[in-house]
């Protein structure tokens, strides 16, 4: 439809049949991501960014478990490239900001990684991220926990494995990238006399995920792996610590262990390194990198620089850890006597309904003031008994107990029903609980109960990232406390999840991380028969409320505009608002033409064209929104739809139609009332007809003896 | 009121009078030929005197070619008396208010028939209309009050 036709159209004139188009020009498709894709050329591979082929029948092994599966791939512009790939097939992102920072870095002791891209898995039909990496020369030094290997002397841990890892440590320092899968089994050594250790990769899934609790610090470790956080530098050095660890022992240093509850509580109890190697030898100079890089105390452990200066040579005073608070007397708890904090509040978390009884006596206070003598936990749990009360969410007893935890070990994570996480895993915990479909109740009541802000304020010193985090969280429970369309859980979700996909229903099969990619995917449903009645649910909402707000400023916030949406609840509302939204973010996202996402809006809008008064106008706009929808373009849609000078018309024509329908009205009602008296009204009527005839007929004949008589 | 009445009638009755003086044999005439007018007037009590009017015409064009006979004659009272005792001119006359009474009895109902089809015919004509108002417009064009507008 050309423009000259729409504003035709919109003064109210007849279109001309078939006018060639002049509309608001939608650029020509020129979409390579909707070119259709070059087909694979082995049977079953998947072609990814029309290079890499995917091979689904070579997959490689697994040490790690929960890490995204990865294949073989062959690169088609580089046959004899080795290359693999992980499928990110959970539904969570990879980590976008990690792919972004090490795509195409060349570093001798970091797997390269070559390109990362969306495509369509061929085992499933579904589109995932796929992650190309270098193959990594030799096996994983370790292929799982239980193996064993022979112990690596110091020179060649030193040589292969030490400077190697902390030139590694120090590139993902440069680039702020926290690795967090640190361990012998993500690390590659080749055979030859000059290979040294390489990481391997850390971007498949989200930090934590994949790291058994061994290598954790005692905080991370007591936290379920997806909630375990962002990560520093720092943890990395320790899971380094214990991976020379094992590579100088030749065998799991927490073997003893069976069960990752009974490692933290001895790591709890006596440190990492007493704990790890109480019983082992280790080579004597050994010692002291193992012994720095594992000191629980973040503060006190062996910074990269230690590493380096121990490298060159230079021996460093030997660092103790800060000795643990502990208790006069111990406090008896499911069982076990307990003279820490931090031991006391690891049982009390697996144990919470005998925890909740010792949080509500007196026993506990007295204990930490009488026994451990520690003020400032005393001041932590009054705070935390106090202050339960408020956010909202939940059972204020699951509330008060996970505040008391918090107190009594404040470097731990947020503990809740069964849940443990990092203020900072808050994120990826709910997106996996969104992404698996159970346990997002449990996330949600943890930013509504205000748990976040009590962890932040619990900590001994403020660093930056917490009022930030304390901000973000805030922000968070305003949008739980709100029910309209681009709140709620879902905007918490993709609002802390930056490259969390569309969850929407309507999405299933499409990996959907960015607005534009969210308006290709509407065209393509669009063009399914069965697509729903509307293309904005309460997760697109969601999705757009958080990516959009700088796309969308201009018409009142992101948040207004989305909540229309659900407001009234009038079918037209909804459908304006919903197209209004759509539209902008067309227009904000370059105009690519969406013919579908058109025709689909084109089925909302009939309680929209019902708003016109006049059927034949209704029929016109139904005409010319059907020739708009070939635009792809809802701009021109709406146009029509929210037309002033239209609607004016319209509605002055509807009046002049309601005065001529009641004046006709009336006149029937003359008729029939004359036509009530029918006898009357012939007789009266009739008479007087005839005696008018009659007199003209008698004018006539007079006039005609007249003339007949003169000739 | 009574006065203004009383007068016309006396106007009518001198009028009438002067007439029989100057033109006693036309008035002869016309007073014999017009008996059907005048008992139409005293029997007609419709307010618009159809009847009388109905009758009256058609009479008068009866009586008509008498007078102008009587006129072209001598216009005497002998030829006045020949003319109101011929059976023939009295046929004219007196047939000519009898058709005027068949008229005025016979006519109205068809003419009474005919109007009313024509008033049923309006009335679908506007139905019509209406209908394809109510088409055009939908149910709402029968509220008093108009909707809201589009924009």
């Amino acid at each position: 439809m050309a423009p000259s036709d729409l504003s035709s159209f919109l003064a109210g004139e007849d279109p001309p049949p078939d006018a060639p188009s002049d509309a608001p020009a939608a650029p020509a498709t020129d979409d390579p991501a909707r070119a259709p894709a070059e087909p694979a050329t082995e049977p079953g591979a998947t072609l990814v960014n029309d290079r890499y082929e995917v091979l689904p029948n070579r997959p490689r092994p697994q040490p790690l478990k929960g890490i995204a599966p990865a294949f073989d791939a062959v690169d088609r512009r580089e046959a004899r490239a080795e290359i693999i790939a992980h499928v990110c097939i959970s539904g969570l992102p990879p980590r976008t900001d990690a792919l972004g920072a090490l795509r195409g870095v060349e570093h001798p002791n970091l797997l390269k990684l070559l390109d990362f891209g969306l495509a369509a898995w061929s085992q499933d039909g579904s589109e995932h991220p796929f992650i190309l990496l270098e193959r990594p020369r030799g096996n994983p030094m370790f292929l799982s926990m239980e193996d064993r290997r022979p112990p690596l002397s110091e020179d060649i841990l030193t040589r292969k494995v030490i400077q190697p890892a902390s030139l590694a440590l120090r590139e993902l320092r440069a680039r702020r990238v926290f690795h967090g899968l640190i361990n012998p089994m993500n690390l590659y050594l080749g055979e030859g006399a000059s290979d040294v250790a390489k990481l391997g990769q850390c971007v498949s899934d989200a930090p934590g995920i994949g790291q058994p609790a061994l290598f954790e610090t005692i905080e991370r470790g007591v936290t379920e792996p997806v909630g375990r956080g962002k990560g520093s530098v720092e943890d990395d050095l320790y899971a380094l610590g214990i991976t020379l660890m094992m590579l100088a022992l030749g065998h799991n240093p927490g073997r003893r262990y069976n069960s990752d509850r009974a490692l933290i509580a001895a790591k709890t109890d006596y440190g990492t390194f007493a704990a790890l190697c109480g019983d082992d030898r280790i080579n004597g100079s050994l010692t002291e990198p193992l012994r720095g890089l594992t000191i629980d105390d973040p503060a006190q452990r062996w910074t990269l620089d230690d590493l380096e200066m121990w490298i060159n040579g230079r021996r460093l005073s030997p660092r103790q850890a800060a000795p643990i608070k502990r208790a006069a007397r111990p406090i008896p708890f499911d069982g076990v006597e307990h003279l820490t904090l931090r031991s006391l509040a690891h049982a009390m978390a697996n144990a919470p309904i005998k925890a909740q009884k010792l949080a509500d006596s007196k026993d506990l206070e007295t204990w930490i003031r009488r026994s451990l003598e520690d003020e400032p936990a005393s001041e932590r749990l009054e705070e935390a008994i106090r202050s339960a009360s408020s956010g909202s969410g939940g059972a204020i007893e699951h509330r008060r107990l996970s505040r008391v935890l918090m107190a009594l070990d404040p470097s731990g994570p947020i503990r809740y029903r069964g849940r443990s996480l990092m203020p900072d895993g808050i994120g990826a915990a709910l997106a996996d609980a969104m992404a698996r479909g159970s346990g997002a109740q449990e996330v949600a009541e943890v930013i509504a109960g205000q748990l976040p802000m009590f962890w932040v304020n619990v900590q001994p010193g403020l660093r930056p990232e917490h009022v930030a985090n304390a901000k973000i969280f805030d922000a968070m429970r305003g949008h739980l406390d709100r029910l309209a369309p681009g709140s709620g859980i879902e905007r918490c979700l993709y609002q802390l999840n930056p490259g969390m996909p569309c969850l929407s229903p309507m999405m299933r099969g499409h990996y959907v991380q960015d607005l534009a990619r969210l308006m290709m995917a509407l065209d393509e449903i669009g063009a399914s028969g069965d697509h729903p009645a509307e293309p904005i649910d309460r997760h697109v909402a969601a999705f757009i409320a958080a990516h959009g707000a700088s796309l969308l400023r201009g018409g009142g916030s992101v948040d207004s505009q989305l909540s229309a949406i659900g407001a009234t609840g009038k079918p037209a509302d909804r459908a304006l608002a919903i197209g209004s939204i759509l539209a902008r973010l067309q227009q904000k996202l370059g105009n690519r033409p969406l013919r579908n996402l058109c025709k689909w809006f084109t089925t909302m809008t009939g309680p929209l064209v019902e708003k016109f008064h006049s059927r034949s106008l209704q029929r016109r706009v139904r005409e010319e929104l059907d020739r708009q929808a070939a635009t792809g373009l809802l701009q021109n849609q709406l146009t029509i739809l929210v037309n002033a000078n239209l609607g004016h018309r319209d509605l002055a024509a509807f009046r002049a139609a309601q005065r001529q329908f009641r004046g006709n009205a009336m006149k029937i009602q003359h008729i029939k009332r004359l036509l009530s008296e029918r006898d009357r009204f012939t007789t009266v009527n009739g008479r007087q007809v005839t005696a008018a005839t009659t007199m003209v007929v008698s004018g006539l004949i007079l006039a005609g003896i007249v003339l007949t008589s003169a000739v | 009121m009574g006065g203004a009445k009383g007068g016309k009638v006396m106007m009518i009755l001198g009028t009438i009078i002067a007439v029989s003086i100057v033109a006693a044999p036309t008035a002869l005439v016309f007073a014999v030929g017009l008996v059907p007018t005048i008992v139409a007037l005293l029997v007609d009590r419709d307010t618009g005197r159809y009847g009388a009017v109905t009758v009256g015409s058609l009479n008068f064009c009866g009586v008509f070619p008498s007078a102008i006979h009587l006129w072209q004659g001598g216009h005497t009272v002998q030829d006045a008396l020949n003319t109101i005792a011929n059976p023939y001119d009295l046929a004219i006359m007196f047939g000519a208010a009898g058709i005027g009474w068949l008229l005025y009895f016979g006519l109205p109902p068809l003419i009474g028939s005919l109007l009313v089809q024509k008033h049923e015919a309006e009335i679908r004509r506007i139905e019509g209309r209406q209908k394809a108002l109510q088409e055009e417009w939908g149910a709402d064009i029968n509220n008093a009050a108009p909707p809201p507008s589009v924009s």
